[in-house]
């Protein structure tokens, strides 16, 4: 057992991640109500352009990027902050895409050229990003990348197909991984490349998700990129991907907090005031025990949220087993959480007029993005023994 | 003073602690000396602490504590669990010093926390489920006119209760029951009579109380403060946060043994993200200094029921090792030298204790308990 593993953890904000978190949730109460959220994912293209604009006007789409970038420097906590809120209010705008992802690639990824490029054009919220790295064979593994780069020229040539491309339809720019050397699995050998959407032989299907956000499916046909498309050093993206991925997987525990949370306080209030058989649902032992393990899963999900958001100074190994403990126990509370509160409004819950069963799909989302209990539990074993 | 428990002052702490324990632990000390405490072996390590100042991590030093910070307690338990140095078996240091600190009376205080600190007295509690006979107090004077209470009754199924000296019972007031009170019931006190009941786990008491008179300074609190003060020991205490890293140690110990079967293995993975779940969950409540009683309740819920889920995995884990009783000698005509045939040992020891663990605050009591303070809006 690694030790002392959770005595670095912030369990607490600073002021001024508090006064970002009041900014934020003041914004969303008055601009992303449930009927307003309703109103961006219907819409054809389903997220908002003018929201995403007032995002970038408070800072909220520079606050993780270092200041000579335009940023306001600051680190995971804010990530956290950010996304808890927008988990509140089932957010549907590319930030995770966007500033999670392909910012933490732009930021991690020692590409200076491309980071001028693109840095002040997601923080001004000008342009929106993709980052398309699973396959129809890699399941959760990284690692096992088909779509190949080769060399022709000065520069590249990438064929192969990405699957669950978050964010794919508004992206205006792709990073993509590829495979430069290697073998299939092999995590030495891939290498990550900026590709603009309309390149070229980019060929896209695009889809709306079971939770009301978009994604592409995306084959690449004899794309041709220039060498600088690179982020870091060829054959090396494996060790840019595997951290970004980590960070979204941090990013997203705590969208699922904020999510649980909801779904917890509409549950309460529901079986307070819901009269059956001449009692509230509420006065019934099965059902408060019920709440009180959703409240044990929501205290356990919160906690281990700020632990994913703790791990920017651990070595990958240890960050990687970590974050596997994250998801693997988010995933399973949330779940709980999601259910209970779905099948305690009874049919209410499920009808599409109503929050809570939105809340559900995304949470259902969440659990399957970055890989699901199952697959975060077993590298979870796999990292914890000698 | 301000402490940080950013390195580089965290890992000075920490090997200042380990060198301690490596200089002072005391060896008799072990993970089996948790469900057999023997006293004679906790002596020389209690005095040690007390010697470094240490008696008491989580008190304040006007006290006699350490007056450590959150995150320096936990440091302090995660080094005891590393060393294997089992959780104190007496509420003395734990529970019952926070008690009397914050609701004792002065003279209380004095007469009780010295023997605490030094170990040379140690409390149990028997709070839960009071039966129909549990004790009710009467009021009498002293030979100086200073006010006493006369107890009667029965306390039942406390574990432990032969090598405790105090017990912290709830009592009515005779004849006409009000609401409960507190006291210190010496259980050395004439009329105090132990019945001891073998049991899955360890042995359980039953103590008979007749007529055993106490001084005023056995009250803890005002008479009918009971229910206040029951509720304040329901709060997160250092007893709930000792165990945690113990179990984070114990399920990577169990599961050293199981390397190679991929269910065991993978059973193990689910419970050890869960105890880390747990940890993360207690430290943060440590941390922001959460005091309430469901803050309590939910980690005392969680724990006992993983520290079930360990235990289980060991008994898995031992398979036919788990079979052999540890109590006692090899029996007679045995003609092999004596050796421990449980291997490894302590899974079904751990198992029975466990299933126990949950009865002081019986789970269905901390469901009904936790699902009240939520449904009436405290969210912590």
């Amino acid at each position: 057992m690694a030790e002392p593993d959770l005595q670095s953890i912030e369990f607490r904000l600073t002021e001024q991640q508090a006064m970002l978190q009041d900014m934020l949730s003041r914004f969303l109460e008055n601009e992303y109500a449930f009927q307003a959220r309703q109103g961006v994912v219907a819409s054809q293209a389903g997220w908002s352009r003018r929201h995403w604009r007032q995002l970038a006007d408070l800072g909220l789409l520079g606050a993780t990027f270092p200041e000579d970038q335009g940023g306001l420097g600051g680190g995971a906590l804010e990530t956290l902050v950010i996304m808890e809120q927008f988990g509140r209010r089932i957010v549907v705008e590319p930030y995770l895409s966007t500033v999670v992802m392909a910012g933490g690639l732009l930021r991690h990824g020692g590409a200076r050229a491309l980071a001028d490029e693109h840095i002040p054009a997601i923080v001004a919220g000008e342009r929106t990003y993709a980052f398309a790295f699973a396959e129809p064979q890699s399941r959760y593994d990284l690692a096992d990348v088909a779509t190949t780069a080769a060399r022709r020229g000065d520069g590249y040539v990438l064929s192969g197909k990405k699957i669950a491309v978050l964010g794919g339809p508004a992206a205006d720019g792709l990073f993509v991984t590829a495979r430069t050397g290697g073998g299939q699995k092999e995590r030495a050998g891939i290498s990550v490349f900026y590709v603009p959407r309309d390149a070229a032989g980019v060929l896209g299907l695009d889809y709306k998700t079971i939770d009301g956000q978009r994604a592409s499916e995306l084959i690449f046909e004899g794309v041709e990129v220039p060498a600088q498309a690179v982020l870091g050093e060829p054959d090396e993206g494996y060790v840019l991907a595997d951290r970004v991925i980590d960070e979204a997987t941090a990013a997203v525990c705590a969208e699922a907090v904020g999510a649980m949370d909801v779904l917890l306080e509409a549950t309460l209030e529901w079986c307070r005031t819901r009269i059956t058989f001449g009692e509230p649902l509420a006065s019934r032992q099965v059902v408060q025990h019920r709440l009180v393990e959703m409240k044990v899963g929501c205290e356990q999900a919160r906690a281990m949220a700020y632990l994913a958001a703790s791990l920017e100074n651990d070595a990958p190994r240890e960050r990687n087993r970590l974050i596997s403990a994250a998801k693997a126990s988010i995933g399973k509370d949330s779940r709980y959480v999601g259910q209970n509160a779905l099948q305690l409004h009874g049919a209410l819950g499920f009808t599409d007029e109503f929050h809570v069963g939105h809340y559900f799909r995304r949470l259902t989302a969440i659990e399957l993005l970055f890989g699901d209990a199952e697959f975060h539990t077993r590298r979870f074993a796999e990292l914890s023994a000698d | 003073m301000h402490r940080s428990r950013k390195s580089p002052h965290a890992a000075l702490f920490r090997g200042e602690i380990r060198a301690f324990i490596a200089r002072r632990r005391a060896p008799e000390l072990s993970a089996r000396s948790a469900s057999a405490p023997d006293r004679a072996a906790w002596r020389p390590w209690q005095a040690a602490l007390l010697a470094r100042g240490w008696a008491a991590p989580a008190w304040p030093a006007r006290f006699g504590g350490a007056g450590w910070s959150a995150w320096e307690v936990a440091a302090w338990n995660e080094e005891t669990a590393r060393a294997h140095l089992p959780p104190s078996p007496t509420l003395g240091v734990d529970v019952v010093g926070p008690l009397l600190i914050a609701h004792g009376a002065p003279a209380q205080q004095a007469r009780f926390l010295p023997d605490i600190l030094s170990g040379a007295a140690w409390w149990g509690a028997a709070l839960a489920h009071p039966d129909a006979d549990a004790p009710t107090f009467r009021r009498a004077a002293g030979p100086s006119g200073d006010e006493r209470f006369v107890l009667d009754g029965a306390v039942r199924w406390v574990a432990h209760a032969d090598l405790m000296d105090y017990l912290l019972v709830a009592a009515c007031e005779a004849p006409s029951p009000g609401p409960p009170s507190l006291f210190a019931l010496p259980l050395g006190a004439p009329g105090v009579a132990l019945r001891r009941l073998p049991a899955v786990g360890p042995a359980l008491f039953e103590i008979a109380v007749t007529d055993v008179v106490l001084e005023g300074a056995c009250l803890i609190g005002e008479v009918g403060a009971g229910a206040d003060l029951i509720a304040f020991l329901e709060r997160p205490s250092q007893r709930d946060l000792a165990k945690i890293p113990r179990l984070r140690r114990a399920a990577a110990r169990a599961l050293a043994h199981a390397r190679g079967d991929r269910d065991l293995e993978r059973r193990g993975a689910e419970l050890q993200i869960d105890l880390v779940a747990l940890d993360a969950c207690a430290r943060r409540i440590a941390l922001l200094d959460r005091t309430s009683p469901l803050d309590g309740r939910l980690l005392r819920l969680q724990t006992t029921r993983l520290e079930q889920r360990l235990a289980e995995l060991a008994l898995a884990v031992a398979g036919y090792g788990a079979l052999a009783s540890e109590d006692g000698p090899p029996l007679p005509g045995s003609n092999l030298p004596p050796r421990l045939a449980a291997d490894p040992p302590g899974a079904a020891r751990m198992y029975f204790d466990a299933l126990g663990g949950a009865l002081p605050g019986a789970r269905e009591r901390l469901y009904d308990d936790a699902a009240t303070a939520i449904l009436e809006g405290h969210h912590g």
